[in-house]
């Protein structure tokens, strides 16, 4: 009896000496976590935006990732490439399967390619000559033309279960369950729209084991400051916007609350930009666009816009650490410079109201911007003040966004418009934003180039065929973008991340940040 | 709001004086706003200035000085309540009176209109408007001025149907006076009291619908507005930090506004006895 | 023609006006009324798309068919289908009217209890002082503009002290037990509730107080007191009788001032009400959702005000009898 009293308290002392322990140090499993977004998901349906990229970083695969120099790595598959980047093989990992237990199969990722061409024009299938079916585990992508940014459009493809989609007429009305079931580290669990939460248990059977947070919460809120405000009180354990940080007019203010960490990831995308229509007058006119550039308080857009990590952005349009990226001219404040430009143009003040004109035309710039976004109001505002001291007149029109797409994206009716271009999209078509720019593009094209010389350089980063011919490509394009200034990027930042400081070693992933399936298997709490 | 009427300060003129002093400040603010605001409010300082000597509220993100421009944003936000309050009147006393006046299917039939008006949730009907024919002070005014006028039209009714059995109007009508003279020259000046009331009120009114709707994005961002000021700090960081010196004092300029309109107004109302028997808020 | 068949016959006029408003207002706006009403995108609609769309829509009919396919549509339940939310919005308004009652009836509840209790002791009462400054308070509320009053309750209430949640009305992770879960949700309604509260309590209160005012020197009053009835049986016994009918009509009127109250508070305090979903269509520029969501608050309103008329009718005698002669 004494014994077992002995050994009893024994081994209470050791389990409380072990609780002690834990307590204090960092502890490897995370009984929850909740992760707050603006993001705006309506449903688990897969044609929803968000909720699409949201799974890519919990419930769903692709076959290869970027990582965090944005080099490609295996995911789903370990991949190789034969003649030049026109085949690519993939080799499907053993043993993933779908959550309802079905094994992943090489079909399933043709099955995704085939349906998601159809269901939302993802155009694949164009420039594929066919898909092999080498056996189950093993899948043979064969391009028409060599492809050597293949793997990049991979990326983003999330591969979905073919035995519960091929029946699915309607995409973008599944919102049953099923339509969330994948095959990555988590399981989808529940969707409260009402109470606005999605919650994500941690899945066993994963091949890559147990991720170490149990259950995710995902909390979506309508308004970021709502959020910061949610974050600072630990309602939230960290917030998250796909290609995107959180707003750094914040930052300073989330930094100094004392409980949360601030880390930047590389923003391969272009924050802010200025795009000319460059086939409306004045921007038409070289001189005028020029005129425009040095006319710019770049260092005051940082101030006001900028995270304190932004970077000055140069001529060269396409921001650093982007494929092909070379070294051009800063973008400096020049006021003289930019009147120079202007007189030497024939720009004349001649009714003496500030305003130059230009054979008698005032030179007037209207800007486009969206009224949900009320930040480029604000950017607006200092191009007008900024642009004002170089005599040209700057009208903000501010449009819903359904007026906005329509007159930017396809009436081209605008003069100049305010954006930002994600690094997704700047990769686009040819890459080096010319989905944005080239004007031989039906819709979005907001750049509107009909240059001929610009025209040839896309055909040639389409047509490279290894990475060295597309890098000199690329480099001609942003000595193009130099010369001509066809849009202005105002500067280049980081994005910056916000989470409770008792979570620690994230790991960064191209093209999600810091919430990504790698994530899972390194975070800790203190 | 005019359910609160008559209150027990009779003797009292502080809240007229109180009422008055405010309203020459902000009509001054808005008619000479170089005068008051100590920079241009599009000068840019550094944002987020603390309130100091030199920036009596501080700077907002932009680094505008927020006294400057609560100044500056005075004459629009009066502007657009003067503007919208003026249409409704005019449709109100039109209808109020045509509905008093008239006899039969017209006057019952009018009189239903402005019923039905009544009835209309006003917000979300504004909000629905608002998001069709988009933003633009001049669509704001259109929108608050088109779906406020119901309660003007209601008080000017009663009020014409009250002078239109007065003895005196019974006389003119003997002595063969034409309607239309009856209407233009003895009904509607014996109005000017009801109207006075009530478009004061109405100016008070229009100035928190503009704020509601400027609120909640649908108004005219190009043009700075008291609302609008507050639509910026909500959505530029200011709610989320906290920073009451930018969200407050346009709040308390629309609240003292509006107080200062609802005392002079409940002073006159005072003064000629009118009893304004609907009771409703300002934002119905 | 009595006065609550005339406020039925205006109620159901003023649905038919809100039911043309409706139907007219995408086909006079400038802009295609095919995009408008599918709330699509010039860029992300296909021909084909367009095609089927417009012939569902029917736009190319003449007006009055597109007019009956409308209404039958309307009163067969269909409301539009929202493509921003893809779901239809019957659908939508499904789940949102629930979370929108928890807040508004509670709240015209309380602030016509509220209102009734304060207004009685302040007209009652003889401690003028008292009377003027909780009267200026309710001055001063009823001149704060709505969103300000709300931004102002969560930043002391919610963020600066945390005695509640800042908004939504569930914790992110609900207890499980029944109890705790619907405690959680208790702790989540307060503030929203006492913003609505706040908002919609001044009208009430000035009236009652009014009217207590002017009722203390009525006969029937000086006779009570003569009597040696006490103070308590004067004010909510005798006078209360005779402030009742008017107060129900406010409280009716001020039905869709509650519903616009709880709009704004929806959206300061993240919750999915039915203003809150007006609000997100009107930024996306959802429009069938707007009209859908506009059209059901116009009928709750509109219900709302029968019914109080109704009531009123039932709790005065004067208007009862009124009303049986009419007929």
């Amino acid at each position: 009896m004494k014994n077992l009293k002995i050994s009893l308290s024994i081994i209470v002392a050791i389990c409380l000496f072990a609780i002690g322990f834990t307590g204090c140090s960092t502890q490897k499993t995370i009984d929850s976590m909740v992760i707050g977004t603006t993001m705006d998901i309506q449903s688990i349906s897969r044609s929803d935006y968000y909720y699409n990229v949201l799974s890519g970083t919990l419930t769903h695969l692709a076959l290869v990732r970027l990582d965090e120099n944005n080099e490609i790595q295996p995911m789903m598959a370990e991949y190789s490439t034969a003649d030049n980047g026109k085949t690519w093989t993939f080799v499907l990992k053993d043993g993933l399967k779908w959550d309802d237990g079905e094994k992943v199969t090489a079909e399933d990722v043709k099955f995704t390619i085939e349906y998601l061409d159809k269901m939302e024009n993802a155009g694949r299938m164009d420039k594929l000559e066919a898909i092999n079916i080498v056996n189950d585990q093993t899948i043979q992508l064969v391009y028409k033309t060599a492809n050597i940014r293949a793997l990049n459009d991979l990326t983003t493809l999330r591969i979905i279960p073919k035995h519960i989609f091929e029946n699915v007429t309607d995409y973008a009305g599944f919102k049953d369950d099923a339509a969330a079931i994948g095959c990555g580290p988590y399981k989808f669990v529940r969707f409260d729209a009402d109470a606005g939460v999605l919650e994500f248990e941690a899945n066993p059977d994963y091949i890559g084991g147990k991720p170490n947070i149990k259950t995710i919460n995902v909390k979506l809120f309508k308004n970021t400051d709502t959020m910061y405000m949610a974050l600072k009180a630990e309602e939230i354990g960290m917030v998250y916007f796909y290609a995107g940080g959180i707003d750094p007019s914040a930052a300073a203010d989330l930094k100094s609350s004392g409980n949360i960490t601030l880390t930047e990831v590389q923003d391969t995308s272009n924050p802010l930009v200025l795009i000319f229509n460059n086939e409306k007058t004045p921007v038409n006119s070289l001189p005028v666009r020029q005129a425009i550039a040095k006319g710019i308080d770049y260092e005051k857009c940082r101030e006001l816009f900028g995270s304190e990590y932004s970077i000055p952005s140069n001529y060269g349009f396409i921001p650093k650490s982007n494929e092909g990226y070379i070294d051009t001219a800063a973008l400096k404040l020049d006021i003289d410079g930019a009147k120079k430009i202007l007189s030497d143009a024939g720009a004349i003040d001649s009714n003496g109201d500030g305003i130059l004109e230009i054979n008698g035309t005032p030179l007037d710039l209207e800007i486009l911007v969206r009224t949900d976004k009320p930040v480029y109001a604000r950017v607006g505002e200092l191009l007008q003040s900024n642009l004002k001291a170089i005599g040209i007149n700057v009208i903000l029109n501010s449009v819903d966004v359904p007026t906005f797409r329509s007159m930017t994206e396809t009436e081209h009716t605008d003069v100049s418009m305010l954006s930002r271009f994600t690094s997704f999209g700047m990769n686009m078509g040819a890459g080096m934003s010319t989905s944005y720019l080239d004007g031989r593009l039906k819709s979005n094209a907001q750049g509107q180039i009909m240059d001929p010389a610009f025209a040839s350089i896309v055909d040639k980063l389409k047509a490279a065929t290894t990475m060295a011919e597309y890098d000199q490509a690329a480099k001609e394009c942003q000595e193009y973008y130099a010369g001509s200034v066809p849009a202005i990027a105002l500067y280049w930042d980081v994005y910056l991340q916000a989470y409770n400081s008792k979570y620690d070693n994230f790991t960064i992933d191209g093209t999600f940040g810091i919430v990504n399936q790698q994530t899972w298997y390194s975070i800790s709490q203190k | 709001m005019k359910a609160i009427k008559r209150t027990s300060f009779k003797k009292e003129f502080y809240s007229l004086y109180f009422g008055i002093i405010i309203m020459i400040v902000f009509l001054l603010w808005s008619i000479l706003p170089g005068i008051f605001s100590p920079y241009n409010p599009k000068e840019m300082f550094s944002p987020w200035l603390a309130m100091s000597l030199s920036h009596l509220l501080g700077t907002n993100d932009m680094g505008y000085d927020i006294f400057s421009e609560l100044i500056y944003a005075a004459s629009r936000t009066l502007f657009t309540g003067f503007c919208a309050a003026f249409v409704s009147l005019i449709i109100g006393t039109t209808l109020g009176t045509l509905s008093g006046y008239l006899e039969g299917w017209a006057g019952e039939g009018l009189d239903f209109i402005i019923n039905i008006f009544l009835l209309i949730p006003t917000l979300p009907m504004m909000v629905v408007v608002a998001a069709f024919v988009g933003p633009g002070t001049f669509n704001i005014i259109l929108i608050i001025s088109l779906l406020g006028w119901c309660s003007t039209a209601r008080a000017v009714r009663a009020r014409t149907k009250q002078i239109k059995h007065s003895p005196f109007v019974e006389a003119l009508t003997i002595s063969g006076i034409s309607e239309k003279q009856i209407v233009l020259k003895h009904i509607i000046p014996n109005l000017s009291d009801v109207i006075f009331a009530k478009y004061i009120m109405s100016v008070a009114s229009c100035m928190l619908m503009e704020a509601t709707v400027s609120f909640m994005g649908l108004g005219d961002p190009t043009h700075v507005t008291w609302g609008s000021m507050i639509n910026f700090a909500f959505s530029r960081g200011g709610f989320s930090r906290g920073v009451l010196n930018w969200y407050l004092p346009p709040g308390i300029c629309i609240t003292l506004c509006v107080l200062s309109f609802y005392y002079i107004n409940s002073h006159f109302e005072e003064k000629s006895k009118i009893v304004v028997n609907e009771e409703q808020s300002y934002m119905d | 023609m009595s006065d609550i068949t005339k406020k039925i016959i205006s109620s159901i006029l003023c649905l038919a006006a809100i039911i043309i408003i409706n139907f007219f207002l995408p086909r006079l706006m400038p802009g295609d009324p095919v995009l408008m009403l599918t709330g699509q995108n010039e860029e992300s609609i296909s021909a084909a798309q367009y095609q089927s769309f417009e012939e569902k829509l029917g736009i190319n009919y003449p007006v009055s068919i597109q007019f009956k396919n409308y209404l039958v549509n309307l009163f067969s339940g269909d409301l539009g289908y929202s493509y921003h939310y893809n779901d239809t919005v019957a659908n939508l308004m499904k789940n949102r009217i629930p979370n929108t009652l928890q807040l508004a009836i509670p709240s015209i509840l309380l602030a016509s209890i509220l209102g009734m209790f304060l207004g009685c002791t302040m007209g009652y009462t003889k401690k003028q002082r008292l009377d003027k400054s909780v009267t200026t308070a309710f001055i001063i509320i009823n001149a704060i503009p709505s969103f300000l009053l709300a931004m102002v309750i969560v930043t002391f209430f919610a963020f600066k002290l945390r005695l509640f949640p800042l908004g939504g009305l569930n914790s992110i992770v609900v207890p499980h037990h029944a109890i705790l879960a619907f405690g959680d949700r208790i702790k989540h309604l307060i503030l929203p509730i006492s913003t609505i509260v706040l908002l919609s309590l001044p009208p009430k209160y000035m009236m009652v107080r009014n009217t207590v005012k002017s009722a203390t020197k009525e006969k029937y009053v000086l006779y009570a007191k003569a009597r040696g009835i006490s103070s308590f049986r004067i004010k909510f016994v005798h006078i209360f009788k005779n402030v009742c009918p008017p107060f129900i009509t406010l409280v009716g009127l001020n039905l869709a001032f509650v519903i616009s109250g709880s709009m704004i508070t929806e959206i300061i305090f993240s919750i999915n009400g039915m203003g809150e979903l007006l609000y997100e269509a009107a930024i996306y520029r959802d429009f069938p959702t707007l009209q859908g969501c506009f059209f059901i608050i116009s009928i709750i309103v509109i219900l709302a005000n029968i019914l109080t008329d109704i009531t009123c009718v039932m709790v005065d005698p004067k208007q009862r009898f009124g009303f049986y002669e009419s007929n």
